[in-house]
């Protein structure tokens, strides 16, 4: 193999890879990004909007069997700030923020989740 | 020619980077969730179409609200129900499931000599968590004396299940989520699914991961907020469940009182914080996790090294980790 040969290898190596590491980044961005808090009460979603969202300060308040679970949208975050459950499971949980977790309130049936992107270092 | 040869040779390395990154390009993510057996059941199955993903999250939410009927203590009507109502009374004619699940929850009766035991209805009747009610020495004490999986007779010819004490209850509680969990990811995987995962409220069945790569399983730290892990656990196994103290439980001045109740004691053991088991399917790994809370630490360890593909993770009252032999390769703690 001749001197020439090489240095194309070499080339189409580095081509190779570089666009292989610039695929990879600016999906995983781009999946981190996507990212969805997603909102349901008995399996009904009630909301699904954008992780990230510059601002935002809403809360939903779900009624159900033990009375109310209010729900805070934050600007990188859901919480549950409030529920009239008598184990506060919900609450003690604090702030979702990353792609994978989730708060589940049983006893009204209300389930948040963080859906979508790569940014989880965990699968459950 | 030589330059030809170097360019077939550097197309070929070009052919397998683009097709590494596009391995399973074709599979998609979907998630469903919906509740029963009083608690959350999430479903995430990779898949090539939409279609095919939610025929599997409607066979997994029938098969899973059908064995519930059979096998929970508190449906009026449940194989289980009927058994209870006619303790002291009559043997009771059950499905093969629920037969099944007895014989199993008998067989960990006696492997576990009686640390886990499906008769310790009356036990947990007399503890109230929701209204954080501890019981006296006494209620304890008689409540105890109706716990014995031995008194439950099984005719295998017949396929009937017989309490011989009035006041006996059964409750299936500490294995019947994992079994429900194990089929449903069975009729999912019947269905043509090979990627995805199960989870009944913390009760986990893996499927393969469409990357190869081990399911990375986070554990809940014990006193720490939800969602803060304190190891991670990196598994190829089928099932991976954890019991702990902090799932429901309310203080009697420095006594946890949480659910998880010592059958031969009667009382809530105090020296352990969580237990996590590895294991080929949830049924066994639900079994384990809570039977294995009524062994010392070091006793736990010592009863999974005989479980083929069977291991254990302790975190005991002081925080401190206890790991079998082969949880120590599968496991990061969290510094």
């Amino acid at each position: 193999m001749k001197k020439g040969d090489l240095i194309l290898i070499g080339i189409v190596l580095v081509l190779s890879l570089s666009g292989l590491a610039l695929y990879q980044l600016y999906f995983a961005s781009h999946e981190i990004e996507g990212a969805r808090i997603v909102i349901s009460q008995n399996g009904d979603e009630w909301a699904s909007v954008p992780l990230f969202e510059k601002g935002r300060s809403e809360s939903i308040v779900f009624t159900g069997p033990v009375g109310e679970t209010v729900v805070i949208l934050g600007e990188d975050f859901a919480t549950v700030e409030h529920s009239d459950c008598p184990d506060q499971i919900c609450v003690s949980f604090g702030k979702a923020k990353r792609p994978g977790q989730t708060i589940t309130c049983l006893p009204n049936r209300v389930f948040i989740r963080i859906e979508g992107g790569q940014g989880q270092d965990i699968d459950i | 020619m030589k330059n030809l040869r170097s360019i077939i040779i550097a197309t070929l390395l070009l052919f397998v980077l683009v097709g590494c990154s596009s391995q399973n390009e074709e599979l998609k993510v979907y998630n469903n969730h919906f509740f029963a057996m009083d608690t959350l059941v999430q479903i995430t199955v990779h898949s090539e179409d939409s279609d095919k993903a939610d025929e599997a999250f409607q066979l997994a939410r029938e098969e899973v609200e059908r064995l519930e009927t059979k096998l929970s203590a508190h449906i009026e009507g449940s194989d289980v129900d009927t058994i209870t109502k006619n303790a002291g009374i009559e043997p009771v004619e059950v499905s093969e499931e629920t037969f099944y699940l007895l014989k199993k929850g008998v067989e960990y009766g006696e492997k576990t000599d009686g640390k886990f035991d499906i008769t310790i209805g009356p036990l947990l009747e007399a503890y109230s968590w929701s209204n954080q009610v501890v019981p006296t020495e006494k209620e304890v004490q008689q409540a105890t004396q109706l716990v014995d999986y031995k008194k439950l007779i099984l005719d295998e010819d017949n396929q009937t299940a017989f309490l011989t004490e009035e006041g006996m209850t059964l409750d299936l509680g500490a294995i019947a989520k994992g079994f429900i969990v194990d089929k449903a990811a069975e009729i999912m995987m019947d269905h043509g699914i090979k990627y995805g995962t199960v989870d009944g409220g913390g009760d986990v069945y893996l499927m393969d991961k469409p990357d190869g790569t081990p399911w990375r399983i986070g554990i809940q730290h014990p006193r720490k907020q939800q969602g803060e892990f304190i190891g991670i656990v990196e598994t190829y196994s089928n099932s991976v469940v954890t019991s702990g103290d902090y799932e429901r439980y309310f203080m009697d001045g420095k006594t946890r009182i949480h659910h998880i109740i010592d059958p031969i004691e009667g009382l809530p053991p105090q020296n352990v914080q969580s237990v996590t088991i590895s294991a080929p399917n949830a049924t066994i790994a639900d079994t384990l996790s809570t039977a294995l809370f009524n062994y010392s630490p070091e006793e736990a360890v010592s009863f999974v090294e005989d479980f083929d593909g069977v291991e254990v993770l302790v975190v005991d009252s002081e925080g401190q980790i206890y790991k079998s032999t082969g949880m120590q390769e599968k496991v990061t703690i969290n510094k």
